[in-house]
C-alpha cells in the first residue's frame, strides 16, 4: 500500500523540463554558435579594437597589428603587437621581479589561510617560468604568439559557452527566456572580459617579458573564463532557487 | 628535449581522459537528479514489520557531544522493545566513559560498551561491540550527530527489501553559517548526497554506505566478515564488500541527520587526507574483487571504480598541470589540440574533487539553498586546498607502502560544539535548542540548511 505522501519536506524533488524548455535550449546554442561562426571576423575585429583601445588607454607602445592564424574553420584574426622585454637579457630585473612576486605570494600564504593551496599553485608557475627563463631562455615569445594562444582558446571558450548556458541556464531557470537573456549575456560578457584580460597580460609582458606568462595563462586565461562562467551560474541559481522555493512554499 | 615533450603529452593526455570520464560522469548525475523521475520514498510504503534494530555510537574522546546524541537517539520514536542503543567508549582519557555511564544508568535502552584496548579507530571499535548487539539491523551514527525523532525509523524502513544490505541516510551540516569553509562544506555535502548519492540510486548504481546516518543488516555483515578494523574508511570498505556479494545499497535521501563541519582549514585538509587515504586503500584492495564480482553490471562496477579511485583525481589533475606547463613554453602549446586539453584542464580545476561545480549548483537548487548558492565561485580555495591535501596524504600512503614503514593511521576529527550535556533535549521533543524549528504542521527542520 502507498501513500501519497509522507511529510512536508524542504527539497523539491525534481524539475520539469518540458518539451518547450528542451526546444528552446536547442535553439540557444544553435543560435549562438552560428552566430559566433558566422559573425566571428566582425567579433575578432571588435576584440582587437577594443584590446588596443585599452593598452592605448594604458601608455603601451603598440608596433603595430598583425594578423595571426587561429584553426580551421576559422581564419586569421588581428591582434596588437608589442614589444616584449626579453628579461633573460637583464638578470637583476629577472631576479628583483621574480623576487618581489614570491615575497608577495608568500604574505599573501602567511594572512590568507584559505587561499594557500591556491598560492602555492601560482608560486610554481612562477618559479617554473624563472627556472625556464634562467635554464632556457630560447623559450621566450612574444606578445603575438601569447595572443594567438590565447585568442584560439578564447574562440574555443565562445564556441562551448552555449552548451554550457543551454543546459544551466536554460533549462534551469523557471521563466526559460531569461535564461536565454542571461546566456547571451554571458557569451557577450566572454568576449568583452577576454579582451580586457588580454591587454592587462600584454601590456605587463612589455614590462615583465615572460616570467609571468604563465600565470596570466593558467589564472587569468582559462581559470578566468571558468570563474566568470562559474559567477554567472551561481546568480542564475539563485534566481532560479529562490524562484522554485517560492513557487513550492505557496 | 624531444623526449620531455612527449613524455609531457602523454602525461596530459592520460590526465585528461581520466578527468573527462570524471566531469562527464558527474555531469550526468547532475542532469539525472535534476530532470529525471525520482522513485518512492522508502517511508511511503507501510504495512512491513519493524525489526530489532541496534544503534551503534563509537566514541573516542567525545565529551563535548556524547550526551547530545544519546538524548537524541532515546527520543527517537521507535520501540523501546525493539530498540537497543550500544554506546561505545573507545579507549576514551576524558568523561566520554562516565557520561555513557550515566546515560546507560537512566535509560536501559542504553548498554554501555567500553573498549580499553586494542588497534583500529572507528573499525575496531565497531568490531570490538558488534558481537553484543542483538538486533538485526546495525545502524551506526558518529557522535556528532543529531539523528531527529523519525530517523531510526526512516533508516530501517529499506530494510523491508531482504536484498538491501545496507542503508544510507543524508547528511546535513548544522554549523554551516560559522565560517566561509563550513559554507562551502556545507554545498559540498549537499552535491555529494542530494546529487552524487541519490542521482546513484535513482540509476540503479551504487550508493556509498557512509558509516554514520546508515545501516546495515547484521547477516549481510556477518556474511561479508564483519568490519574492517584496519581501514581508514570502514564505511567504503564494507560497502563494496556488499555489493560484490551481490547486497544492494538504498540511500534515503530524506532521512536528514546533522553533523559537524570542519571549521578550519587545518582541520579540513587533515579530514580530506584520512578520507582519501582510506579510499585508496580500499581500491587497492577491493579493485579485482569488483572487477570479478557477477553481482555488478558492467556500469555499476565502472561506477564502483570510479568511486574508490576519486581522491586519485587529484595527483592526476597536478601531473596535467605539470605536463601542460612544459608544453606551454614548447612549440607544441601552439596547436589547437593542445589548447583543447587546456581547456578541459581548466574545467576541471572548479569541478573539484568531490563534487563539481555543476553539482553544487543542482544541489543548492533542489535544497533551496538560494544565497548560500552565490559562494559557489569561492569554491576555487577548497578545491585547491583539497587537492593539495590530497597530493601529499596520497604521497605519504605510496611512500610508506613502498618503504613498509607504515600504513594508514587514524586521525580523529576535531569536534567544535560547547556544552554538549544533551540538556538541549530536555524540551522533550527531540530537538536540540536552537538548532530546529517548529514548524505550522508540528514538524521540526533545521533551520540552519534552510537558507
Amino acid at each position: 500500500m502507498r501513500r501519497s505522501f509522507v511529510y512536508p519536506h524542504r527539497s523539491i524533488r525534481s524539475i520539469r523540463a518540458g518539451t518547450g524548455k528542451l526546444v528552446l535550449a536547442a535553439l540557444t546554442v544553435i543560435a549562438l554558435t552560428a552566430a559566433i561562426a558566422v559573425f566571428q571576423q566582425p567579433l575578432l575585429l571588435v576584440h582587437n579594437q577594443l584590446c588596443l583601445a585599452l593598452l592605448q588607454l594604458s601608455g603601451i607602445p603598440i608596433t603595430g597589428v598583425a594578423p595571426v592564424e587561429l584553426f580551421a574553420p576559422f581564419g586569421a584574426a588581428p591582434v596588437p603587437v608589442v614589444a616584449v622585454q626579453e628579461i633573460s637579457n637583464h638578470p637583476v630585473a629577472l631576479w628583483t621581479l621574480f623576487s618581489v612576486a614570491m615575497l608577495v605570494f608568500l604574505e599573501l600564504h602567511r594572512r590568507i589561510p584559505f587561499a594557500r593551496s591556491f598560492l602555492v599553485f601560482l608560486m610554481t608557475l612562477l618559479a617554473m617560468a624563472a627556472g625556464i627563463l634562467i635554464f632556457h631562455p630560447a623559450s621566450q615569445f612574444g606578445s603575438t604568439e601569447f595572443a594567438a594562444m590565447w585568442l584560439r582558446s578564447e574562440l574555443l571558450v565562445w564556441l562551448v559557452l552555449p552548451w554550457f548556458s543551454a543546459s544551466m541556464f536554460v533549462l534551469i531557470e523557471p521563466t526559460p527566456l531569461f535564461g536565454v537573456g542571461w546566456a547571451i549575456l554571458t557569451q557577450v560578457y566572454g568576449i568583452a572580459w577576454s579582451a580586457i584580460r588580454l591587454a592587462f597580460c600584454i601590456a605587463a609582458m612589455h614590462y615583465s617579458g615572460i616570467l609571468f606568462a604563465p600565470i596570466f595563462w593558467f589564472a587569468f586565461g582559462f581559470l578566468a573564463d571558468v570563474i566568470y562562467l562559474v559567477v554567472f551560474y551561481s546568480v542564475a541559481l539563485q534566481w532560479a532557487a529562490r524562484h522554485s522555493w517560492g513557487k513550492r512554499t505557496q | 628535449m624531444l623526449a620531455v615533450i612527449l613524455i609531457a603529452k602523454i602525461c596530459l593526455v592520460f590526465s585528461v581522459t581520466v578527468l573527462t570520464l570524471y566531469a562527464i560522469r558527474h555531469y550526468v548525475f547532475a542532469m539525472s537528479r535534476l530532470f529525471l523521475k525520482h522513485p518512492r520514498e522508502w517511508m511511503e510504503f507501510t504495512g512491513f514489520m519493524l525489526p530489532r534494530t541496534t544503534v551503534l555510537v563509537a566514541m573516542h574522546n567525545e565529551e563535548t557531544v556524547a550526551a547530545d546524541v544519546l538524548q537524541a537517539l532515546v527520543e527517537c520514536d521507535y520501540d523501546w522493545e525493539k530498540l537497543e542503543i550500544l554506546a561505545i567508549d573507545d579507549r576514551s582519557s576524558d568523561r566520554t566513559g562516565a557520561i555513557i555511564d550515566e546515560f546507560a544508568a537512566k535509560y536501559p535502552v542504553i548498554k554501555a560498551v567500553h573498549r580499553e584496548s586494542g588497534e583500529g579507530g572507528k573499525g575496531g571499535a565497531l568490531q570490538f561491540a558488534t558481537p553484543l548487539a542483538t538486533g538485526e539491523v546495525l545502524l551506526l551514527f558518529d557522535a556528532d550527530y543529531f539523528p531527529g525523532r523519525a530517523m531510526i525509523k526512516q533508516l530501517v524502513a529499506p530494510f523491508c527489501d531482504p536484498q538491501i544490505g545496507a542503508v544510507m541516510g543524508r547528511v546535513v551540516p548544522h554549523n554551516t553559517g560559522r565560517t566561509l569553509l563550513t559554507e562551502l562544506l556545507s554545498m559540498e555535502r549537499a552535491a555529494g548526497y542530494q546529487v552524487g548519492q541519490q542521482a546513484r540510486y535513482n540509476m540503479g548504481l551504487t550508493p556509498q554506505f557512509g558509516g554514520t546516518v546508515g545501516g546495515v543488516r547484521a547477516t549481510a555483515l556477518r556474511a561479508v566478515g564483519g568490519w574492517n578494523p584496519e581501514s581508514l574508511t570502514e564505511d567504503t570498505d564494507l560497502t563494496f564488500r556488499l555489493v560484490v556479494r551481490g547486497w544492494k545499497v538504498a540511500y534515503a535521501n530524506r532521512a536528514e541527520c546533522y553533523e559537524e563541519v570542519p571549521e578550519t582549514w587545518e582541520v579540513r585538509r587533515r579530514q580530506i587526507a584520512r578520507w582519501a587515504t582510506g579510499h585508496t586503500d580500499c581500491l587497492h584492495r577491493l579493485q579485482s574483487s569488483v572487477i570479478r564480482s557477477s553481482a555488478l553490471s558492467f556500469f555499476g562496477k565502472v561506477d564502483a571504480l570510479f568511486v574508490l579511485g576519486c581522491y586519485l583525481t587529484a595527483p592526476v589533475l597536478v601531473l596535467g598541470w605539470l605536463a601542460s606547463l612544459v608544453l606551454f613554453f614548447s612549440p607544441q602549446a601552439h596547436y589547437v589540440p593542445a589548447l583543447a586539453i587546456a581547456l578541459t584542464f581548466a574545467g576541471y580545476q572548479m569541478f573539484g574533487n568531490q563534487a563539481t561545480f555543476y553539482e553544487l549548483g543542482v544541489a543548492a537548487l533542489l535544497d533551496g539553498a538560494a544565497r548560500r548558492v552565490l559562494l559557489m565561485p569561492l569554491n576555487l580555495f577548497n578545491f585547491f586546498a583539497s587537492t593539495g591535501a590530497i597530493c601529499r596524504a596520497l604521497f605519504r600512503y605510496y611512500t610508506g607502502k613502498l618503504s613498509g614503514t607504515g600504513g594508514p593511521r587514524w586521525q580523529k576529527t576535531r569536534r567544535y560544539r560547547e556544552n554538549g550535556n544533551g540538556k538541549g533535549f530536555a524540551n522533550g521533543n527531540g530537538a536540540p535548542n536552537g538548532l530546529y524549528s517548529q514548524g505550522a504542521n508540528g514538524l521540526y527542520t533545521c533551520r540552519t540548511t534552510n537558507v
